[in-house]
């Protein structure tokens, strides 16, 4: 030992004690960063003096992975609810008083109030209204809906074309991360930042990884497609401009596989939720209004009188393909789309909305009033048709036998339902995402109190390695003096 | 003792996300405590929001049944009005008959008496209430008779002139008509004039009303015809008999003729006051249904709006608790969150 | 005995503290010379027989040492090239003109050629692995090269073996031999698919789409092909068939592969070589799709990145891709007597007769010590120990002035006798 030695390790104390203080220093700057994980320098002692042999990052791995899967999850069912709000507002909820339910609600009242007063013309006109309301109510819902899908379809792209930038992204980390670990250097930063953006990718898709020689990640997604393996996969998606119904929505492929949205309604992602509100939310309430629609032209559709055998056509409310009728207890996809008035009776173009009272708007045929302006027994029949069971196409995922009305309120239910199970799992996995969250943080994050502690610590280590410098370099000078 | 680490993020976060959840609640908590109804109906009921969506359309068409009630009652009630005028002008034209059959009258009272009974009855009959001819069946945008004096004669007129002219081989007026005797004006009249009346007859030449009634529905799954038409037996004797009291009283006919025509409408007159009668108590019946299907129906409703209510209402005090509630935690864990940003070492380093 | 001869070793006792006072002097010049190690004055006594009852003073020889083997104190610095040794040993550098010499003074830098060469302007050899890995010649400089690390461009390995693992779904449902992707036919379907980066001769990355399809129960059947060659976003029909197909079987009771199957399967990638791809460790078990570890030697062409040097003296290029290739090894070499070496300009030593010969060995073994990257070993002279040698030497050369003061004043007297 001499006073020189004493010197340099003073020396490499100082330098241990600048990294180490700035490794706090870094710390405190990041104490808010979620992604951030703390460092702390691991001291090995050394002869002569101490050194920083590694700087060690937290690291939670389960937690990390809760944290990524609730995470994943949450982004799912915050959108799947976001989508159902949207269409219980726009187009078929509880409070949606457009809602081809209440329109068919007011229908039926101004039917009871047209038998009632059967003579009255402005009854009529009223009762013809409704019919034009209840038809306003379809078309916007199908148009709404289809409105929807173009927009998710949209969400869609912007989500495929998010998911590689950040693939890209990640590659760049996941590069620095080989090369640091490859080296010896410190790869927290790397790892750090490579941690955050596979943060983000699970956001948009359920993700697994294993890692390779040098902590080289490989990334597929849940169903076991590869999204990042050396170098990022393709993840395309072809938009369609716009949707009308029938018009089935393109698949996002990842790495030539198609996506699937999950299974049972276990959405993960928000590119999985998308696509299940585009391709199934979507389409299923769309059946459910053509069904409606259906039902609605059914209800009313105009019987022969002769007994000549004619088939019953469309009558208050016609489609694309009338006056026939739509094929029984199957779907017409669109139907709520080109469902219409029938002109026969529409007073606006030239019809005559008494037809509804005395029938006959498909020929002489099918006149049903013997004759008397109060005659209000095809207006009751009418009124019953809405309220009596008819076989429904499965496909509307709703009972299948019963009346046309109900079928509606029905319809209202499957979306409320469908809000509240999601509403329900939002809540659920948010919970689980802050609770995992905060788990993460208390093990990876940083406490600035403990920091502080650190720093107070380092500076009296600082101090301690000055003064004995000053030490030395007094001892020198007194030796010198004497020379 | 195990010292577990905290981060200084996971306590400054931790009572974020919770105080975002108690505003969010805070919100529907106002809301609820303001309608009585939960916030959102749709996330409280799920799939049985089709069910509350239902009741709730089926109070607006119960209520609409009940209103659509109202007004068929005052029609039936208007119904039942006329009918007792008919009755009532019926009761006067008698009376004027029995004093004829007893001889005590002049034939042109008679005569008038028939008139009046003819024209009342055509008045009463074509009484329209709210648009509607009330006697008129389903066809209700017609008067139910035509005036039996009109000028052109009317159709009826016509046909009761042939049907004389037919029986007995020359007009009402023809001097000829004198040797006709209570018998044979008996059988003129239980024949051919009755089968202009009470047969095929009324309803060409007399009647513009259908014998059906307007059909309404009273309740969810009940329809009862709402209308008295024209053709009923009542109406019909009472016209014949004013048309032939009107029509034989002012012709050659002698005295024992007129006696027997006189008799005949007494008949027929009493019979109408008869068929009236039950007309009336028929109708009657029918305001009852009515009556009582409202009265049902309201109960419906009320029921209705009580499962409605059950399903989606809360408690407006309940709610108003709990957003007292929330606002006492929401303003402890203001307090708490400043006295924890307070409690950092960096404070008491400087 | 004379008074010349007290003179005299009056003289040698000055001459031997002058000499003393030189290392000192360039003990503290040096103290902040790394590599540097300080010089040492010894002094031995020279006796000159005398006579019965006269005495003949001698005189001092200086003997100069070097304390080559202690340690001096490692610090650190930021740059990877700085090495410093920890223990026993020399790093080998040569000058210019090709003269081999030892040293610890580790401050290299590449220089214009990249050649690593320290302070001194010395150039730190080591042995290539251009031929494999090296061997030390243990008592010659043969086979040493200075090492170069600009050089090392580019360099690309391409894939040969690998190795590839997953669970394939037990309950998937049986591909129609039509529909197999084997077939290539467009619209053909599979159960799963995975892709795998692999690397042709040039370096070039050659993506391989890989197709497990069931074709019976427990019977799979993997078909490769190049995606480049695919359809857009599905794949098939690819420009050209499989690049390899083949059949594995498992085992129904274990989900492991069966004892007769298939484990591996020849790839030939199209401009490179033949992968052999292990898949021995796949599994069938009745639960989803779920790729394991996998992995494919190799690697993409990419530009040197940075030198990394480790404790063995091992020097690595690490590439752009994260890939380190070994360049050279950085051999010790010792002598039986350090501090015997010949000290030479530049902090360097050579071999000296007394020193002993040569040897060389690598870091860590066999009694040498450790290499450290980012560190340099800094002169081991005390300025205390230097500063107190030269009071010493300067009593000490005052004593000896008195003595040839006294010798001169006694001469004095002799020649004042004679008046």
């Amino acid at each position: 030992m001499s006073l020189t030695t004493a010197l340099g390790i003073a020396q490499n104390a100082l330098l241990t004690t600048a990294r180490r203080t700035s490794i706090v220093s870094q710390n405190v700057t990041n104490a808010s960063n979620p992604d951030y994980s703390r460092r702390s320098a691991v001291l090995s002692s050394d002869a002569p003096g101490v050194r920083v042999a590694e700087i060690r990052r937290a690291a939670a791995e389960g937690l990390f992975w809760q944290n990524l899967n609730a995470s994943s999850s949450w982004e799912a069912q915050k959108q799947l609810l976001a989508g159902l709000d949207t269409l219980a507002i726009s187009v078929n909820g509880a409070d949606n008083a457009a809602s081809p339910a209440t329109a068919l609600g007011r229908l039926q009242e101004a039917l009871q109030l047209y038998a009632t007063t059967p003579s009255s013309a402005t009854v009529a006109e009223g009762a013809l209204d409704a019919g034009r309301q209840f038809v306003r109510s379809l078309n916007n819902g199908s148009a709404q809906i289809q409105t929807f899908r173009t927009n998710m379809d949209v969400e869609i792209g912007i989500a495929v074309n998010d998911l590689n930038r950040l693939l890209a992204d990640f590659e760049v980390a996941n590069k620095s991360v080989i090369a640091a670990r490859a080296s010896g250097r410190d790869a927290s930063d790397a790892l750090d930042q490579r941690e955050a953006i596979l943060k983000q990718i699970s956001d948009q898709i359920p993700v697994s990884t294993f890692s390779r020689a040098n902590d080289d990640m490989v990334i597929t997604t849940a169903d076991g497609s590869t999204l990042f393996e050396t170098r990022p996969r393709a993840v395309s998606f072809e938009s369609t401009a716009a949707y009308a119904p029938g018009i089935a929505g393109k698949s996002v492929y990842i790495d030539g596989i198609p996506l699937s949205p999950g299974k049972n309604g276990a959405v993960s992602g928000r590119l999985a939720s998308f696509v299940a509100l585009r391709d199934e939310v979507a389409t299923t309430l769309q059946t459910q209004l053509d069904e409606i629609a259906r039902g609605a032209i059914t209800a009313f559709a105009e019987t022969d009188r002769t007994g000549g055998g004619a088939p019953p056509l469309a009558g208050l409310f016609t489609w694309a393909g009338g006056p026939a009728l739509p094929p029984a207890a199957t779907t017409s996809t669109g139907l709520a789309s080109s469902i219409s008035i029938n002109p026969a009776f529409d007073s606006d173009a030239g019809g005559n909305p008494a037809l509804l009272r005395d029938g006959g708007a498909n020929g002489a045929a099918y006149v049903a009033n013997p004759g008397g302006a109060s005659y209000a027994d095809l207006l009751i029949d009418y009124g019953d048709r809405l309220t009596a069971p008819i076989a429904f196409d499965p496909a509307a995922k709703l009972a299948t036998n019963i009346s046309v009305t109900e079928f509606s309120s029905a319809s209202i239910g499957w979306i409320e339902a469908s809000r509240q199970t999601a509403f329900n799992a939002e809540l659920t996995t948010s919970a689980l995402k802050i609770r995992t969250a905060e788990a993460l943080s208390n093990e990876t994050g940083v406490n600035i109190d403990v920091e502080m502690s650190l720093l107070l610590d380092l500076e009296h280590a600082y101090e301690a390695s000055a003064r004995l410098i000053r030490t030395v370099d007094q001892m020198m000078a007194t030796l010198l003096e004497t020379v | 003792m195990k010292v577990s680490y905290v981060s200084s993020q996971a306590i400054s976060q931790a009572l974020r996300h919770s105080l975002l959840r108690m505003q969010s609640e805070l919100v529907s908590g106002q809301k609820e405590a303001q309608s009585g109804k939960v916030a959102d109906v749709g996330l409280a009921l799920g799939i049985r929001t089709g069910q509350a969506v239902s009741l709730a359309r089926d109070v607006g068409r119960l209520q609409t049944i009940v209103d659509s009630n109202t007004l068929v009652a005052s029609r039936l009630a208007a119904t039942q009005d006329s009918l007792s005028r008919i009755s009532e002008a019926g009761s006067t034209f008698l009376s004027a008959l029995t004093a004829a059959i007893s001889g005590d009258s002049d034939p042109a009272t008679t005569r008038q008496a028939g008139r009046v009974m003819g024209e009342a009855l055509t008045g009463i009959v074509n009484s329209s209430f709210n648009g509607e001819h009330l006697f008129a069946g389903v066809n209700t945008d017609v008067r139910p008779l035509a005036d039996y004096r009109a000028d052109p004669p009317s159709a009826a007129k016509t046909a009761f002139d042939a049907a004389f002219l037919a029986h007995f081989g020359f007009a009402q007026s023809d001097p000829a008509a004198v040797a006709i005797d209570g018998p044979a004006i008996t059988a003129f009249l239980d024949g051919p004039a009755a089968a202009e009346f009470l047969g095929a007859g009324w309803e060409t030449n007399w009647s513009n009303a259908t014998d059906r009634g307007i059909s309404t529905r009273i309740s969810l799954n009940e329809t009862v015809e709402t209308s008295v038409s024209a053709n009923i037996d009542g109406i019909r004797k009472l016209a014949m008999a004013a048309a032939i009291v009107d029509d034989l009283f002012s012709s050659a006919l002698n005295e024992g003729a007129l006696e027997a025509v006189a008799k005949t409408a007494s008949h027929l007159v009493t019979e109408a006051m008869g068929d009236i009668a039950q007309v009336q108590a028929a109708t009657g019946f029918t305001e009852q249904r009515i009556e009582n299907a409202s009265e049902r129906l309201s109960m419906q409703v009320d029921i209705f709006n009580g499962f409605l209510n059950d399903m989606q209402g809360v408690d407006p005090f309940e709610a108003a608790t709990r957003v007292n509630a929330l606002i006492t935690q929401i303003e402890t864990s203001y307090a708490l969150t400043a006295r924890i940003q307070q409690l950092s070492l960096t404070r008491l380093l400087s | 005995m004379s008074l010349y001869g007290m003179m005299r070793t009056g003289v040698s006792g000055m001459q031997g503290q002058s000499n003393r006072l030189g290392t000192v002097a360039d003990n503290i010049a040096n103290a902040n010379t790394n590599g540097y190690k300080k010089s040492m004055t010894e002094f031995s006594t020279l006796v000159i027989s005398s006579g019965e009852g006269s005495y003949s003073s001698g005189g001092v020889v200086s003997n100069v040492r070097s304390a080559v083997s202690r340690q001096g104190v490692i610090q650190y610095t930021p740059s990877a090239t700085d090495l410093a040794l920890y223990g026993n040993g020399f790093f080998v550098v040569q000058d210019t003109a090709g003269q081999p010499f030892l040293t610890r003074a580790g401050s290299f830098v590449p220089d214009d050629e990249g050649r690593l060469v320290n302070a001194a302007g010395f150039y730190l050899m080591g042995y290539s692995f251009e031929n494999g890995a090296p061997t030390p010649v243990s008592n010659s400089f043969a086979g040493l090269e200075p090492i170069q690390v600009l050089q090392q461009a580019l360099t690309a390995i391409p894939t040969t073996f690998g190795r590839f693992s997953a669970n394939l779904p037990a309950s998937a449902a049986v591909v129609p031999a039509a529909d197999l992707p084997s077939t290539n036919a467009p619209g053909a379907t599979f159960t799963n698919k995975t892709s795998m980066v692999t690397y042709d001769s040039l370096g070039g990355e050659v993506l391989l789409d890989i197709y497990f399809s069931k074709t019976t129960a427990n019977e799979w059947e993997i078909a490769v092909y190049n995606q480049a060659d695919g359809a857009p976003t599905t794949g098939f029909p690819y420009a050209t068939g499989p690049l390899a197909t083949e059949t594995v079987t498992f085992d129904g009771t274990t989900g492991q592969l069966a004892t007769a199957s298939a484990k591996d399967i020849q790839i030939p990638i199209p401009g490179g070589e033949t992968l052999d791809l292990d898949f021995s460790t796949m599994t069938q078990l009745s639960a989803g799709y779920i790729p394991g570890d996998s992995n494919v030697n190799g690697s993409a062409a990419s530009a040197m990145k940075e030198i990394k040097i480790d404790g063995d003296g091992t020097v690595y290029a690490q590439y752009e891709n994260g890939t380190l290739q070994e360049l050279y090894r950085i051999p010790l070499a010792n002598v039986r007597s350090p501090d015997e070496l010949n000290v030479e300009s530049g902090n360097v030593y050579s071999q000296s007769t007394s020193s002993g010969d040569v040897f060389l060995g690598f870091a860590g073994e066999g009694g040498f010590g450790s290499v450290r990257s980012g560190a340099l070993e800094a002169s081991n002279v005390d300025i205390g120990e230097e500063l107190t040698a030269m009071i010493e030497s300067q009593r000490s050369y005052t004593a000896n002035s008195k003595v040839f003061q006294t010798g001169s004043e006694l001469m004095d007297i002799l020649v004042n006798l004679k008046r």
